[in-house]
């Protein structure tokens, strides 16, 4: 089973995203900010970081770069509330797989999720 | 107090309401959109919780409503991004400038594909990328109410105004036109369409309007923005 690590400060999101990821066979995890997050990657490196773009105690690029300099194989997925794409377009830059607008679009999550999968499995 | 005063008081009070929500809006439309996200998450979970205790058969009904629940929820998205960002300047942009809205138009029609005219230039007093989302939207709205073939697409100036008018035959039958406005409106096919609400608020922020008339089986959406006549 796929580790998947959610990174969201609201606890009703990533308690939601945690059930419907379960629900899709994955393992989920979650933490609430970039400290937690980033800790959260070196214990456990999952397969998918779901990386919230705000966070508490900075952006959810900075935990972006580091999982990507450090963990080159842990795909991230980058969660953004925000109209415009230009943080999104940024994130892919830096080798985000994919982004998601909030309300996210569950079954574009489901077909990122299983295509990060299929790669991984390559 | 004279109402004098009084009005002076309420004006400086407005700017500084104005200046709180544009230095606010882009943070206040994420924070907006989180609990809609948990909404639609749990519905999600709540379809397929039933799915489970049913013995994963599919309930019509039930997919019908939760369908329309998450159009709702995705809607009121649509609508808070138009609110707080859409009708507020462009982040790290000054006072509005002379902007040529004809060449804006033409190349907005051009992204759209679709066959316009426009004459000369315009210069009105805006934010270029604004007025470029209003096109953008004003052509994707209209675009779906009016039939392709006859559509017409055009934008051209008078003393007062530069004005775009999309006419053509509406694609419903039962097309109301003070209904596409509305930010409640939703199209024959049953999704949610707030390009056209959103279109009118950006077009009223410059000093613009956004209209519509019907002659027989013919339509007229016109979008005019006030030319800038400060030279």
């Amino acid at each position: 089973m796929k580790r998947v690590l959610i990174v969201d400060d609201d606890r009703a999101t990533s308690a939601g995203m945690a059930d419907v990821v379960e629900e899709w066979g994955y393992e989920p995890e979650l933490t609430d900010t970039v400290k937690s997050g980033w800790a959260a990657v070196t214990r456990l490196v999952p397969d998918v970081a779901i990386v919230d773009l705000k966070l508490p105690d900075g952006s959810g690029l900075d935990l972006l770069h580091r999982i990507k300099e450090t963990y080159p194989d842990v795909s991230v997925v980058i969660l953004t509330g925000h109209a415009t794409v230009d943080s999104a377009v940024k994130a892919l830059k830096v080798g985000a797989e994919d982004y998601v607008t909030k309300p996210v679009d569950l079954p574009r999550l489901q077909v990122i999720l299983k295509t990060v999968e299929d790669k991984q499995a390559m | 107090v004279d109402s004098s005063t009084k009005e002076k008081g309420l004006d400086r009070w407005l700017e500084s309401f104005a200046r709180t929500s544009f230095l606010r809006s882009s943070d206040i439309a994420h924070d907006l959109k989180t609990p809609l996200n948990v909404a639609v998450l749990n519905l999600e979970l709540l379809r397929m919780r039933v799915r489970r205790l049913t013995g994963d058969s599919e309930d019509e009904k039930l997919n019908e409503y939760c369908r329309s629940l998450e159009l709702e929820l995705r809607r009121m998205a649509k609508i808070f991004d138009t609110f707080f960002v859409l009708s507020t300047p462009p982040k790290g942009e000054s006072a509005p400038e002379p902007v040529d809205v004809a060449r804006i138009f033409a190349e907005a029609a051009g992204e759209a594909v679709l066959d316009s005219t426009v004459d000369g230039t315009a210069l009105v007093r805006a934010h270029e990328a604004r007025i470029r989302q209003a096109f953008s939207l004003l052509l994707e709205g209209a675009s779906k109410l009016l039939v392709a073939e006859g559509r017409t697409v055009r934008g051209s100036s008078s003393d007062q105004c530069f004005t775009v008018t999309v006419s053509g035959k509406p694609a419903d039958e039962d097309f109301e036109p003070t209904k596409i406005f509305k930010f409640y409106y939703t199209d024959a096919d049953g999704n949610p369409d707030v390009s056209l609400a959103a279109t009118r608020l950006i077009a009223e922020t410059y000093g613009g309007e956004l209209n519509a008339t019907q002659e027989s089986d013919k339509v007229s959406i016109l979008l005019s923005l006030p030319l800038d006549q400060s030279k």
